[in-house]
């Protein structure tokens, strides 16, 4: 295992990509006419499939010629890069884009996004006074510019339904 | 000269000037584009005459090019897809306490392309539009290719890695509607992917989101001020590098100018196409990327300099010669004018006038452009944590505000992890976007050419100008190979 350099890895996403390309395009129709195969809808992403089938191969043989001993993958060190804050700061931001998805229309803009930034700012240390003040501003920034500037829609959400 | 002094009158000078402003500021945050800028004050813009409309325009467009240029050198997110080159560079100058250089040099070079561009557009729009119609599908679909494989081969990281990236882009610009047939390719059943995947949310997740994620992974600078060093810079050390570079400036801008006239190809692919040519051309080739003044000089000419270029086909025949000037197009007709061949004679006074606005632009724009980078920098010196936060939830809106489409929002999210992924194995990212926006224009030309040949492969290299971009695409990715077998062979026969 310690002879898989990430170079192995990418010409293999690579190779794979390519198979599911060549696959996928297969179900795509073909034109009866002229020059059928070539101007079809699945001509242009199978050049891109072969292009990628080199890549793969050069990045494989790349990954044999390649002696960086630190760029070996090493399945045993990888928890240790993973460990401390700094995993979990980005899961927070992974998970609140994906709560502001979900509730932005639902909850409303003015719900969801304080939520969203009072969330981050704590998760990052900023103080609790400067957090409350810069969220604030930054929604009344976000909906003078996007709201007003912009004449974006911005949800009203369940506000809409207490008649705010 | 009437045309000139006309412009000086309050009720064209202040919305001008205020539009400006404002393509700073949208220009420069990162989430909101240069193209957008202008979308936002073209409605603005009805209630004037044509003039202060087309100036308001102009004003936007050249503000809001540079200003992209602020957040890909202070943050290393590309403001607007032009800007893409000028983070390789510019960010690492940043790095080293050179950010306000980079961005006084950036300024200025904007402006001198700016000016260059509009010289050319003034002097030879009538010959750069006679060169430009002889380009057809073929001489398209390789200029496209050739402008992707320029950010490919020069980005860090070996050239197979830069191919991929641009492959990767090219198929994620597959996904949705083939045009030529209707077929909905790639979109798995979902509606919105069958519109497409939206480059602007993808660059906003690959190149924002990323960062974002690389700075949080490490928060040790998190409660200090994102940009320390001051902006204190005397002009005369930026004059004395814009002097030793007088002929890689004049270059650049006239590469993004030819660039930029032709239909299509705008800003962006003169950015990079600028850089590629700096950089092999460059007795310093391989230290850019490092924080080099030529690699900031390059780009930043290249992409004003193309704005003045799309204007001329637009003038000339009426064909955008990128986005920005195809929403000026629409514009143009609603105030009644019709851009081609007459509007010399028919609107010659107008056209004067656009070309004085154009060069005044460029002077307001020193001064507006500087006081952008002072305001940014202010902004910037709030603690990094904040800063983040900032950035990713004006990410976010910017994201949604496109189409008011929260699958955008999760267009941010995947590419953002995908850029982060990307990046840890060395994989480039700027090739990835240009071929996202680039691809259709690749197979669409790749296929009408195919149609009107029935099939032949061969007019792609017997037509000549085909032929010279094939010759020089070929030299560009297999030229140190061959280069290198030629030493070795030469140096066996030696003495």
């Amino acid at each position: 295992m310690n002879k898989i350099h990430p170079d192995h890895l990418i010409g293999l996403a690579c190779l794979a990509l390519a198979v599911t390309i060549y696959w996928v395009s297969a179900g795509f129709p073909t034109l009866t006419t002229g020059a059928s195969e070539l101007t079809g809808p699945s001509f242009y992403p199978r050049v891109l499939a072969l292009v990628l089938v080199l890549c793969g191969v050069l990045q494989i043989i790349s990954g044999f010629k390649n002696t960086d001993e630190d760029r070996k993958l090493n399945f045993a060190r990888l928890p240790a890069a993973w460990s401390g804050g700094g995993v979990g700061h980005v899961l927070t931001v992974c998970g609140l884009i994906i709560f502001f998805i979900y509730t932005l229309e639902f909850l409303g803009f003015f719900i969801t996004t304080p939520i969203v930034l009072v969330s981050l700012m704590w998760r990052f240390g900023v103080p609790w006074k400067q957090n409350i003040l810069y969220s604030m501003v930054l929604v009344a920034v976000l909906y003078l510019i996007f709201g007003k500037l912009f004449t974006i829609y911005l949800p009203s959400g369940i506000l809409e339904h207490l008649g705010l | 000269m009437d045309a000139f002094f006309s412009i000086f009158h309050g009720s064209i000078l202040v919305p001008w000037i205020l539009s400006m402003v404002m393509g700073i500021f949208v220009g420069g945050a990162p989430g909101l584009t240069a193209t957008m800028a202008v979308a936002l004050i073209v409605p603005l813009t009805f209630h004037m005459q044509p003039v202060a409309g087309l100036a308001m325009i102009l004003g936007v467009s050249f503000c809001a090019i540079f200003a992209g240029d602020i957040p890909a050198t202070f943050l290393r997110i590309p403001g607007t897809p032009a800007s893409g080159a000028a983070v390789l560079d510019g960010f690492e100058m940043t790095r080293k306490g050179q950010g306000a250089l980079a961005l006084a040099l950036d300024l200025s070079c904007s402006v001198i392309g700016g000016l260059v561009g509009i010289a050319i557009l003034i002097l030879v729009a009538p010959v750069l539009a006679e060169f430009a119609l002889k380009f057809t599908n073929f001489e398209y679909f390789w200029l496209a290719v050739f402008g992707l494989s320029m950010s490919a081969i020069i980005s860090k990281g070996s050239k197979t890695k830069g191919v991929i990236a641009m492959t990767l882009g090219l198929v994620v610009a597959t996904v949705g509607i083939d045009i030529t047939t209707g077929f909905p390719r790639f979109t798995f059943g979902s509606m919105e992917l069958t519109a497409g995947i939206g480059f602007i949310p993808a660059m906003i997740g690959l190149f924002g989101l990323s960062e974002v994620f690389k700075s949080v992974l490490n928060p040790e600078n998190f409660k200090a001020p994102t940009i320390t060093h001051k902006i204190k810079i005397s002009f005369a050390s930026v004059g004395r590098i814009l002097n030793r570079n007088k002929l890689l400036i004049l270059r650049s801008s006239v590469i993004g100018n030819v660039i930029g006239a032709l239909p299509g190809a705008g800003a962006d692919i003169g950015a990079w196409v600028s850089y590629g040519m700096a950089k092999k051309l460059s007795k310093r080739g391989d230290k850019f990327g490092t924080g080099i003044e030529e690699g900031i000089i390059a780009p930043t000419s290249a992409n004003n300099a193309a704005l003045g270029g799309t204007w001329i086909p637009a003038l000339v025949f009426g064909i955008p010669g990128d986005t920005i000037t195809a929403i000026v197009l629409g514009a143009m007709m609603m105030y009644g004018l019709k851009p081609g061949p007459l509007i010399f004679q028919q609107n010659g006074f107008l056209v004067n006038q656009i070309f004085s606005v154009a060069i005044i632009s460029q002077i307001f724009l020193l001064i507006i452009g500087w006081l952008g980078i002072r305001a940014y920098t202010s902004l910037f010196k709030f603690p990094r944590n904040v800063v983040l936060v900032a950035v990713l939830i004006f990410s976010m809106m910017g994201a949604y505000a496109l189409r008011s489409s929260l699958f955008d929002v999760g267009i941010i999210l995947v590419f953002g992890i995908l850029g982060f992924v990307m990046e840890k194995n060395g994989l480039p990212l700027p090739p990835l976007i240009l071929g996202l926006i680039l691809g259709p224009m690749i197979e669409d030309n790749l296929r009408v050419g195919l149609v009107k040949t029935d099939g032949s492969f061969w007019p792609f290299f017997s037509r000549p100008i085909s032929l010279t971009i094939f010759i020089l695409l070929v030299v560009l990715f297999f030229g140190d190979f061959f280069l290198g077998i030629f030493k070795r062979f030469t140096q066996n026969n030696g003495p």
